[in-house]
């Protein structure tokens, strides 16, 4: 079963070097049997954007399955418009991701200038949603932008019933399967939501790849057509990579 | 691979926020699904609510379910409505004491914890696991537990504190890790290559915290298969069924 890793950082940690290189990442794909990835720039997620980005480029290769999610950064609208037409044109960066900064999540007023503009380049816009608050944010942002595909990275953490009500009550929300190792997630966001609208991803190197795989495999309410949905199909059809 | 796994870290009954009420029975069924054959189990009374009540479900489901082995709790916070809790300790089975500053809402440097633990100290030989949540606990756990003489347990130890958990293995022989916030590629691997993996036990935090997930996580990593062994039981067996006894 291909398998779409969403949500995985090009970027070192203390204990793990395997995101640090291209080629490293392409063996810890390969260790993890996952067949494709939208990184993201640790380095623009923590620091500078644009150099990130920059950097992220390189590593690129979507015959490789190495795709990319392009850094914006709401504090920067002009410089973060700058990046999606840069880079949002190319094949290999399927979408952009917003953080927030600071403990404060991504604002519908923060972000309004950025989000319009993403309308241009029809690629979905992921938000990282680490806590309940930011799940309301990125719901004020999704019900602005109704013709924009928006998924919310970490599903809300441990608030992740926040993120689930916001997806079904916003057809345009997608959840992203890491943040929370709660037993129950996956089986009620799949029932309240469908699993059309959920999409593996392990937030890696923070996050070992084993664990998300691990908590769609052992939900027995899931078929295995869900099954193959969550770890690919949505991905492919959310990013238009049915040609790749 | 043979593997008799110990989990350290369950708990079962109701939890206010996040999870459907659990029971002894649907703990055990969660455990038989992924062949654990042992827990450490503790009722969520004595966590949330109160630790006497709590203690006693506890004794109570593990009489009922032998794969199941008792874990005491005890809130400093209420130290003067629970002064048997010593003696109890003394004379029933509970096999471990758990601490729970963050959830209960109390200081690791307490005036009040510090005393129970000068008076648990002097008992008969009690594991303990307490969580830590942010940098600095675990610095503060090593204060209070500078002279305790029996094992203690860091739960939850993530990531970010990984530094700072070795740092205290490294200078006291009877700490421990459990695993089950541990999430990051690469975690167990940097314990085994500071060498103190023979100090870490497996723990998953179920029914809340997905016990598959806990389980393939240790599986799936670089460990060899003994040191994954020792995570999943080895350790906690030398520290459970050591000649001394808890």
């Amino acid at each position: 079963m291909p398998v779409f890793d969403m949500h995985a950082y090009f970027g070192d940690t203390p204990f793990y070097h395997g995101q640090s290189t291209g080629d490293a990442i392409l063996q810890s794909m390969q260790r993890h049997g996952i067949d494709a990835m939208a990184l993201i720039s640790a380095l623009a997620r923590d620091c500078d954007f644009v150099r990130g980005n920059a950097d992220l480029k390189t590593i690129l290769s979507s015959e490789n399955g190495l795709y990319g999610l392009v850094t914006l950064n709401s504090d920067y609208p002009e410089e973060s418009m700058e990046q999606q037409r840069i880079h949002l044109s190319r094949k290999s960066f399927v979408g952009a991701v917003l953080f927030g900064h600071k403990g404060r999540p991504v604002t519908l007023e923060s972000a309004r200038s950025i989000v319009n503009a993403q309308r241009r380049y029809v690629k979905p816009l992921a938000i990282f949603t680490p806590d309940g608050e930011s799940v309301r944010q990125a719901q004020r942002i999704a019900a602005e932008f109704p013709t924009i595909k928006f998924v919310l990275l970490c599903m809300g953490g441990d608030d992740w019933r926040d993120a689930v009500t916001a997806a079904s009550q916003n057809l345009n929300l997608y959840l992203e399967l890491s943040g929370s190792l709660d037993s129950d997630k996956i089986a009620q966001a799949a029932a309240a939501v469908t699993p059309r609208k959920l999409l593996y991803g392990s937030g890696t190197p923070n996050w070992s790849p084993e664990i998300a795989m691990a908590m769609i495999e052992d939900e027995t309410t899931l078929t295995t057509l869900d099954v193959s949905r969550i770890y690919h199909y949505n991905a492919a059809g959310l990013f238009n990579l049915q040609g790749d | 691979m043979e593997i008799e796994i110990l989990d350290v870290n369950t708990i079962f009954g109701s939890y206010p926020s996040q999870h459907a009420d659990s029971t002894p029975e649907s703990l055990v069924r969660d455990l038989d699904k992924q062949f654990v054959q042992w827990c450490l189990a503790l009722s969520t009374t004595g966590m949330f609510y109160d630790d006497s009540s709590g203690n006693a479900e506890t004794l109570r489901a593990c009489q009922q379910y032998p794969h199941l082995i008792p874990a005491a709790t005890f809130n400093p916070m209420k130290a003067w409505k629970n002064e048997s809790l010593l003696g109890d300790l003394e004379h029933s089975h509970f096999e471990l004491v758990r601490f729970f500053p963050h959830e209960q809402g109390w200081p690791i440097r307490y005036l009040p914890f510090r005393e129970f633990i000068g008076t648990l100290s002097r008992t008969k030989r009690t594991p303990v696991m307490i969580s830590v949540a942010s940098p600095g606990d675990v610095t503060d756990v090593v204060s209070e537990f500078e002279q305790y003489p029996h094992p203690v347990v860091l739960e939850g130890v993530s990531g970010d504190l990984l530094s700072e958990a070795v740092s205290a293995l490294r200078q006291h022989p009877n700490f421990f890790v459990e695993t089950h916030a541990l999430k990051g590629p690469g975690t167990l691997e940097f314990l085994k290559d500071r060498g103190v993996i023979d100090r870490v036990l497996f723990g998953s935090a179920t029914p809340g915290w997905s016990l598959a997930a806990a389980l393939r996580f240790v599986k799936r990593s670089s460990l060899s298969d003994d040191e994954k062994l020792a995570v999943l039981g080895g350790n906690a067996q030398r520290i459970w069924q050591s000649t001394e006894g808890a």
